[in-house]
């Protein structure tokens, strides 16, 4: 059965998956910005801490879409 | 904990590069090698993503963890997952021990551990702070905090009750005092020179302020030692209220003050101890109101609702600045300017009123929009069945 799946099927699941890891991410950045800035009480290391998820979650998305964009 | 995690991650993160090589290798995909290639590096990334997302929610569950230590308790601020959290408090004078547990030698080589507590209370408890840092300094410095609360709350104590003692003494002999100046005054000894009388007068209301500022004093300690005894029965709220009211009007009137109560009709049904409700709430909260309106009045009213009576009593006086609200209720609380209104104020009459009223189950509390614009008190209390 996996087999019979063309290879455009397969590049058009891989792009849901690749959405749906985009706002699974986006959601959690979210969520923990919101935790960040109201229970760590230290501005410059809630900062520090999402700047560093964002820039690691974007370099891994754009792996994802990369991948993608050059098959 | 978190460095068992954070390894787990790694390894986890670290997983796809030890078997991609193997799938592409062994041709498992039945796709063309290029679409094998594009799957096995999208997933790859996809697993990296999400084992980093995991990663992301452990390290800030970790990080939000906080343990605060102050002179009066230990606070443990335990974020167990995103929307779970945890606060849990020791009283300092509850701690009775405190354990250190370093469980392996990740935890001995970065210097961290368990604290474990041990309180006695209405119920004993043993609790647990994992991933504490420093942790055999800490328990240090929780035991010395908690040993010097110790010893401060012994003096307080001690200080209370040679307090109580001495007030207790000092109302006996005031007590004398007034009775035998009260004897001079009302003739009891015979004829004496007016100037005697005139003396005897003045020496006798000095002496029965400071017998009421001791039994104030003396009030005051029973309450917060809860050792004061309350006479409970059921009384009519209007009806005291009323006669108290009536007591007072020729005092606002002697002040040119307007002087209004308004009840509604009916009984105010009321279990507790009417007599100290009355001197110790009423009569103080209205002879307040007086004391410290110079001009305009005082107005008084009751209503009830929801089976809760609410006393409040209005005036057009000096009122109060936002900072004077702050210790109004306060053990000893005087308002920056009362003592040049009423120098006889002693600042524990609200205090104790205040503990009066929540002892019957009720609140206390006033409004003012500040200094020169009157003041509103309300007390409500709850009407018995």
């Amino acid at each position: 059965m996996i087999a019979a799946l063309s290879s455009g099927a397969v590049e058009t699941g891989l792009w849901v998956v690749f959405f749906a890891a985009l706002a699974l991410a986006v959601c959690l950045g979210l969520i923990l910005a919101y935790h960040w800035f109201v229970h760590a009480h230290n501005t410059v290391m809630s900062a520090l801490a999402l700047a560093i998820y964002i820039a690691v979650s974007f370099l891994l998305l754009s792996a994802m879409a990369g991948a993608l964009l050059i098959a | 904990m978190l460095a068992r995690d954070t390894l787990g991650t790694l390894i986890l993160g670290g997983l796809p590069f030890l078997v991609i090589p193997f799938i592409v290798a062994s041709g498992v995909l039945p796709f063309s090698v290029a679409l094998s290639e594009l799957i096995v590096s999208f997933a790859s990334a996809l697993w990296i993503l999400i084992v980093w997302m995991a990663f992301a929610i452990i390290w800030t569950n970790y990080y939000l963890d906080l343990w605060i230590v102050t002179d009066r308790r230990v606070m443990s601020l335990d974020q167990i997952s995103l929307f779970n959290r945890r606060v849990t408090t020791w009283r300092m004078d509850h701690i009775q021990e405190i354990s250190v547990l370093v469980e392996n030698p990740i935890q001995a080589l970065l210097n961290y551990g368990t604290l474990e507590i041990e309180t006695a209370g209405p119920s004993d408890e043993h609790a647990s702070i994992p991933g504490i840092p420093q942790p055999e300094k800490i328990r240090t410095v929780i035991l010395q905090q908690a040993d010097s609360f110790k010893k401060l709350a012994d003096v307080n104590k001690q200080q209370e009750h040679l307090l109580h003692t001495i007030s207790h003494e000092v109302k006996g002999y005031l007590t004398k005092d007034a009775a035998a100046l009260a004897s001079i005054v009302d003739g009891d000894l015979g004829d004496v020179p007016d100037a005697v009388k005139s003396a005897a007068d003045t020496a006798l209301s000095a002496t029965r302020r400071g017998v009421d500022t001791v039994v104030n004093i003396l009030d005051s300690a029973n309450l917060k030692e809860g050792t004061i005894q309350l006479e409970k029965k059921r009384f009519d709220l209007r009806r005291a209220l009323a006669e108290i009211a009536e007591d007072l009007r020729g005092e606002a009137e002697q002040r040119n003050l307007s002087f209004d109560i308004s009840t509604p009709q009916g009984n105010f049904w009321f279990e507790g101890d009417e007599a100290k409700l009355r001197r110790l709430v009423f009569r103080n909260l209205i002879d307040n109101a007086i004391r410290y309106t110079t001009e305009g009045g005082v107005n008084i009213s009751l209503t009830a609702e929801s089976g809760t009576a609410t006393f409040s009593i209005k005036d057009t006086g000096v009122g109060i600045s936002s900072d004077d609200m702050e210790r109004l209720f306060t053990e000893g609380g005087k308002g920056a300017n009362s003592s040049a209104i009423n120098p006889e104020s002693t600042g524990y009459g609200l205090f104790i009123a205040r503990q009066l009223v929540e002892a019957h189950g009720g609140k206390i509390w006033a409004e003012s929009e500040g200094l020169g614009k009157g003041a509103t008190f309300f007390v409500e209390l709850p009407l018995a069945a």
